[in-house]
């Protein structure tokens, strides 16, 4: 056998044995060729292709690709990994990558195409199947928040009703404390049902809705309210530390400084630098003897300094015309 | 179409939520006609007693949700529908908004602003409409 018999023999043999359909074409886009590949693939033999059209393994919807495909191999170009659809001969549709290279004649001049055929069905399956658990993985999530949220409203509710059975005016005031408490934490998981990944939410629409609920709640008609945060990307862990610290500041505001039902109130959130935000929530009411910091053994104020460590912040009061606190804290990492 | 009673249907599937609102209707010294808790039972209600408002929640018990009920309601009793939903993405509100709710509240609705829109709705349907 002369070398380039045995060269041509080789890849004849290369050729016969591979799994992937590889199928030689003119210009006119004729079959020449048909490997064991193309056989098992398609399901036909070389016999009933070699002469035909190649559009035979065309659907109907795709035949406008062999103009652009035969285009491209008129002007030497190969198609790489081309995904598209092909026709089995029991009429049957598959996902397939096609790689498409012009073949030569010893003059250089180009006289037709082979082409690689891969099915991918299994390929598209198993990823048709990883979007379906994600969409699932989603709804659950989802759901999951839904469900916390509502029954935090349902415990928060039972506060309520079991509040407006009492006498005891501080006993009611006590539990009404701790229905702002609790549909803070409800509040988180409504934000976390909305958001796009179900990890984090913008404190921004939080704070500002977690303040009204509170203002609004307490019957604070003659308060005047400014919210003004800068976007940040929170998660569970820092939301919710960081609500109920809202919480407390701002019912303590409401409960003390102003007698008269009059008031401002303005919760900022400002970067600090790189790392640093600062949180600052302000009031122009009066001091009074039980009024910011509350009393020692008061909850409010373990709460806060609880809150505030579990935060990694700083915190600072100020009293000049009212009440300040400052809170800064670092950057709340990615959830 | 026939008057309608000083009354308010109350629809959550939420036993505890439903309790909460009718702790505030009846503080204002209205009165609650009925509880339901899916969308056909809303509706059935509605047409037994008439009621001039109606506090629709928009996820209930079943297939239908408070927008079917919603709808149905308005066409054949013509109650003020009260939306107070759990949820203000915009899917529902885009639901929500293909009835013509007298308001819409998300929760949690504190009794203020309960008794604001209450009080709102019944004005706004006039007491010519009301028995």
């Amino acid at each position: 056998m002369s070398p380039s018999a045995f060269d041509a023999a080789y890849l004849a043999a290369i050729v016969e044995s591979s799994d992937d359909g590889i199928i030689g074409k003119d210009l006119s886009g004729i079959i020449r060729s048909w490997n064991r590949g193309a056989e098992a693939i398609f399901g036909y033999s070389a016999a009933e292709v070699v002469g035909r059209s190649v559009l035979l393994l065309f659907p109907a919807d795709r035949l406008h690709e062999e103009s652009m495909i035969l285009q491209r191999i008129q002007r030497g170009e190969r198609v790489d990994h081309h995904e598209t659809v092909r026709r089995r001969k029991d009429g049957s549709d598959f996902p397939v990558s096609i790689t498409i290279s012009p073949i030569r004649d010893a003059g250089g001049r180009i006289v037709g195409a082979s082409k690689i055929v891969r099915d991918i069905s299994e390929r598209h399956a198993a990823h048709e199947e990883l979007l379906k658990a994600l969409a699932e993985r989603d709804l659950l999530l989802r759901e999951v928040h839904h469900r916390v949220k509502n029954n935090l409203q349902v415990v928060a509710a039972l506060v309520v009703l079991q509040a407006r059975k009492l006498e005891d005016l501080q006993a009611r005031k006590a539990l009404m404390g701790l229905h702002s408490r609790v549909l803070a934490l409800g509040l988180v998981h409504q934000q976390l049902m909305g958001s796009s990944n179900y990890k984090t939410f913008d404190i921004a629409p939080f704070l500002r809705q977690l303040v009204d609920n509170i203002v609004d709640g307490a019957g604070g008609d003659g308060i005047e309210l400014t919210v003004d945060a800068c976007p940040l990307d929170v998660g569970l862990d820092f939301a919710v530390p960081l609500g109920l610290l809202v919480t407390e500041i701002i019912t303590n505001s409401l409960k003390h400084a102003f007698p008269g039902g009059i008031g401002r109130v303005s919760v900022l959130l400002r970067p600090e630098n790189e790392e640093r935000f600062r949180l600052v929530i302000s009031d122009n009411g009066v001091l009074s003897q039980d009024g910011w910091p509350p009393a020692k053994g008061g909850v409010g104020l373990d709460i806060v300094g609880r809150l505030v460590a579990q935060l990694r912040g700083e915190m600072v009061t100020k009293h000049d015309g009212g009440a300040t606190t400052e809170i800064s804290f670092l950057r709340p990492e990615p959830a | 179409m026939s008057p309608l009673n000083r009354t308010v249907l109350i629809v959550d599937d939420e036993a505890m939520i439903a309790e909460l609102w009718s702790a505030y209707v009846e503080s204002m010294g209205l009165e609650v006609c009925g509880f339901a808790a899916a969308a056909d039972e809303a509706v059935a209600l509605a047409q037994k007693h008439r009621p001039a408002v109606v506090l629709m929640d928009v996820r209930l018990i079943g297939q239908k949700d408070g927008v079917d009920a919603a709808l149905a309601i308005h066409s054949s009793v013509g109650s003020k529908v009260i939306f107070i939903t759990g949820s203000n993405e915009p899917a529902t509100m885009d639901r929500i908004r293909l009835d013509h709710p007298a308001a819409v509240l998300i929760k949690p609705v504190s009794e203020r602003l309960f008794e604001r829109t209450l009080t709102a709705a019944l004005a706004a349907g006039g007491p010519a409409h009301l028995a």
